[in-house]
């Protein structure tokens, strides 16, 4: 890039040279005018600078020891003379010749260039570490090869920052500081703040800060200094390197509270008070002995709590969760804006005690996937098949209670994959498969939700033969056509098997139908989708937490319904849509999607409602989509879930109940079973009829 | 918004190297030939940063810099020098005249790339 402005450079140095020869007649007339040699001085020092940046190495060396004449002239330490005058027309020559030339290749020239420079020198004491005077001289000799770095690990480093107030004045943003050094590793940063005056005084000119920087890195003490380079003189900096290990990044318990007691003592840290994290080096025998020690160095990072602890903690902190909201709200009613100020910072809190419980309760499903690798391997020598169970995304992490739900479904669904699904080794060969089955069990977020995928790659399922059963077992009527997901579904009905006699595997009365109302227990949802020959694949649709859910309030009647958000795609008005009615199945027409709907009113009131400016809910229902009618939709909330007592227990299309803010109560509707239990009411209208 | 860098160089290959490298970069770049010249820009408009030789005619780099920190608009804005001098004497005169750093000469357009980044992100 450079190259294009080599050419400039060159004529911009020859316009130097010209000046300076002029210069110099007129120096030779006045050696006493000061202005000349700054002149003089000037047009070397560009052509001196400009050299070394556009590749005339050579030039720039050659002109750095005339320069160094002129400077000396310049600080009265030399006075002009002919013979210097003549030496420095001559050098001028030199130049242009340098200037046409480029860099020296030649010996002959190098070593001209050599005397040239001995000769300038003599009036001078040669600066032996000037870097570009010593590169003249030995212009072959490489440079001295660094030693290679050995493999240094990281070195850990307090580095205590002290401005001076005045640091702002020269444009120093100190903060950039502070970005270059944590760029170069871990680190931990604390502000000393004390020396800020009160608001009153407060001048934001002035610097009154200080700052203590940890730093975990691979480089060197130079390299800290050197991103002080700029504030040297108005920084006092002081580098002191801790006892190693890598403390810093993790930042282990005991150090989070020496760093908490420094920021709140304004004591500054001590390079002592890091020894405690010093490693104590393992010599290998004594393991018992160590280990005891180390027990009693080692302050407690984890505890084991008993769940049910935790479970009263997240029930607590789900009370008061209820309970800051009616305070909230009182205190907007009553508007003192100290009460509001304290229910803002009670809400500040009650989130994060939300969120710490809310976590403290979840755990990974991987911990629990290992008793199924287990069965899968038992279950392979039973059965005489080869299989394996792979598992993707096993850190996923859930709520306790959840996971405690989810271990027997997926128990059966793995069962039924090796008992079922997966064929005998011959008969897969025979199907050109892989004589080995594989079952994969896959977890991923997905929005609010956990989905876990189990699927085999096993004969899938055959809807002819489904379908058949379901006839032969009275859930379906003969003559009535059924969609694909539909004969599946099948599978959910209660009292229908698959398999066609009851195995030790897996039979054993536990049908899918149990599996959909456990996975239903916890607000999940169950679907399936099977290719003959190719598999069969369930998905559990899971929340992420039991007692805390997103949901949206609505009225009906003027009582409080909650419909979990996440089960809602869409609200729609009643202008966006087409009604029609045949028969009983009510539907309209969405976006060229015949969608039936429930009016909620009816189902719970029976009592119809033609207000048009109802809302109508679009809810997932399996792969399908449902409308739910409501008649009024208040907004957003969280909400606190709590059971049912013991005589509404079989109520199963409400889940829950949550009390709101306003310490009113609402009821929260499980969508599926609704609309289950709406469609079973129908056919059995239809059926009476 | 793209930041303003005035370049103040005697030197017209130099001025065309760090105006090319810094408008490369997306700088907004203004151009001064010395101190004296330099001046007509400081009229309150936004500039971002300062980068100045030292020897120049007419005005120059040290005194530039301590006209520059006497405008109010611009008291705080960094400002860096050019030298090829490794002598800390050169350094502190120009630091004491309100300089924020200094880049080295000669200089390759990393170089002066990561000294600007230094003092305005």
């Amino acid at each position: 890039m450079l190259d294009k402005f080599k050419q400039k450079f060159v004529e911009e140095a020859l316009d130097n040279v010209a000046d300076l020869e002029e210069a110099l007649f007129q120096l030779e007339k006045e050696p006493e005018n000061e202005e000349l040699v700054e002149r003089i001085f000037r047009s070397m020092h560009t052509i001196k600078g400009g050299g070394a940046m556009f590749g005339f190495n050579d030039l720039s060396a050659f002109t750095h020891n005339l320069e160094t004449i002129f400077d000396m002239v310049r600080n009265k330490k030399l006075a002009v003379d002919k013979e210097i005058i003549s030496l420095t027309f001559e050098s001028l020559d030199y130049i242009r010749q340098l200037l046409d030339l480029g860099d020296l290749t030649d010996e002959e020239g190098i070593n001209r260039q050599k005397e040239y420079i001995a000769k300038i020198q003599r009036y001078f004491t040669p600066d032996v570490s000037a870097p570009a005077a010593s590169k003249a001289a030995a212009p072959a000799a490489p440079a001295p090869a660094a030693p290679a770095p050995a493999a240094q690990s990281k070195k850990n480093y307090l580095i205590t920052i002290e401005p001076l107030p005045t640091l702002l004045d020269n444009g120093t943003n100190p903060l950039f500081i502070l970005d270059d050094l944590t760029a170069m590793g871990d680190w931990k940063t604390m502000a000393f703040i004390k020396d800020i005056p009160p608001y009153a005084d407060f001048k934001p000119l002035t610097l009154g800060i200080r700052w203590q920087v940890l730093l975990s890195t691979e480089q060197d003490v130079n390299d800290i200094k050197d991103v002080f380079i700029f504030v040297e003189d108005e920084c006092k900096v002081d580098i002191a390197e801790l006892v190693p290990g890598n403390y810093i990044a993790e930042s282990p318990e005991p150090l989070v509270a020496l760093l908490a007691k420094a920021a709140a003592d304004e004591q500054y840290l001590k390079a002592a008070d890091f020894e405690q994290f010093k490693v104590v080096k393992k010599t290998a025998p004594k393991p018992k002995e160590e280990k005891g020690k180390a027990a009693a160095d080692a302050k407690i990072s984890t505890m084991r709590v008993a769940s049910s602890k935790i479970d009263e903690l997240v029930n607590a902190v789900s009370e008061l969760v209820t309970m800051q909201a009616q305070f909230s709200l009182l205190a907007e009613k009553n508007g003192d804006p100290n009460l509001i100020a304290m229910a803002e910072q009670m809400e500040k809190l009650t989130r994060q005690l939300r969120e710490n419980s809310f976590e403290m309760s979840l755990i990974p499903l991987q911990g629990e996937l290992v008793r199924f690798q287990r069965l899968v391997r038992d279950l392979s020598k039973t059965l005489n098949k080869e299989l394996e169970f792979v598992v993707e995304g096993g850190d996923i992490e859930l709520d306790k209670n959840i996971i405690e739900h989810l271990m027997d479904p997926m128990l059966h669904i793995i069962r039924n994959s090796a008992d079922h699904g997966i064929e005998l080794p011959e008969e897969r060969i025979k199907k050109g498969k892989n004589p080995k089955g594989t079952i994969l069990l896959k977890a991923f977020y997905s929005g609010s939700s956990v989905i876990i995928k189990i699927s085999d790659d096993g004969k899938g399922m055959d809807p002819d033969k489904l379908l058949k059963k379901g006839i032969e077992r009275g859930l379906v009527d003969p003559g009535v056509t059924l969609s694909k997901s539909e004969i599946l579904n099948l599978i959910f009905a209660s009292g229908f098997s698959t398999a066609e006699k009851v195995s030790d595997v897996s039979g054993r009365g536990v049908g899918m139908d149990v599996v959909k109302s456990k996975i239903a227990e916890i607000r999940g949802d169950v679907i399936v989708d099977s290719e003959k020959d190719q598999g069969t694949t369930l998905t559990l649709e899971l929340p992420l937490t039991l007692s805390i859910i997103d949901g949206l309030l609505t009225k009906v009647k003027g009582e409080q319904y909650v419909v979990p958000l996440s089960n809602i795609e869409r609200i729609l008005t009643f202008v966006e849509v087409e009604f029609s009615q045949s028969g009983l199945s009510k539907s309209f027409l969405y976006q060229g999607e015949q969608i039936s709907y429930i009016d909620v009113a009816e189902l719970f009131y029976s009592q119809k409602q033609d207000d048009a400016k109802r809302k109508i809910l679009l809810v997932k229902f399996g792969d399908r989509r449902v409308g739910l009618v409501v008649d009024e939709i208040v907004g957003e909330y969280q909400i606190v879930v709590k059971p049912l007592g013991r005589y509404m227990r079989r109520i199963d299309m409400i889940s829950g109940a949550s009390v709101m803010g306003d310490g009113s109560l609402s009821l929260v509707i499980d969508t599926n079973r609704l609309i289950n239990y709406y469609n079973q009411r129908r056919l059995k209208k239809k059926e009476s009829e | 918004m793209a930041k303003t860098v005035l370049i103040v160089d005697d030197s017209e290959s130099i001025r065309e190297v760090v105006n090319f490298t810094l408008q490369n970069e997306g700088y907004e770049v203004l151009v001064g030939v010395d101190g004296e010249d330099a001046l007509k820009y400081l009229d309150g408009r936004n500039i971002d940063i300062v980068i100045t030789d030292l020897h120049m005619p007419n005005l120059d780099g040290l005194g530039l810099i301590r006209k520059v920190r006497e405008m109010d608009a611009y008291k705080h804005i960094p400002i860096l020098f050019l030298t090829t001098e490794s002598q800390t004497e050169k350094k502190m005169e120009a630091k004491e005249a309100g300089a924020t750093g200094w880049i080295i000469k000669p200089f390759v357009p990393a170089k002066l790339l990561s000294a600007i980044s230094r003092v305005i992100r």
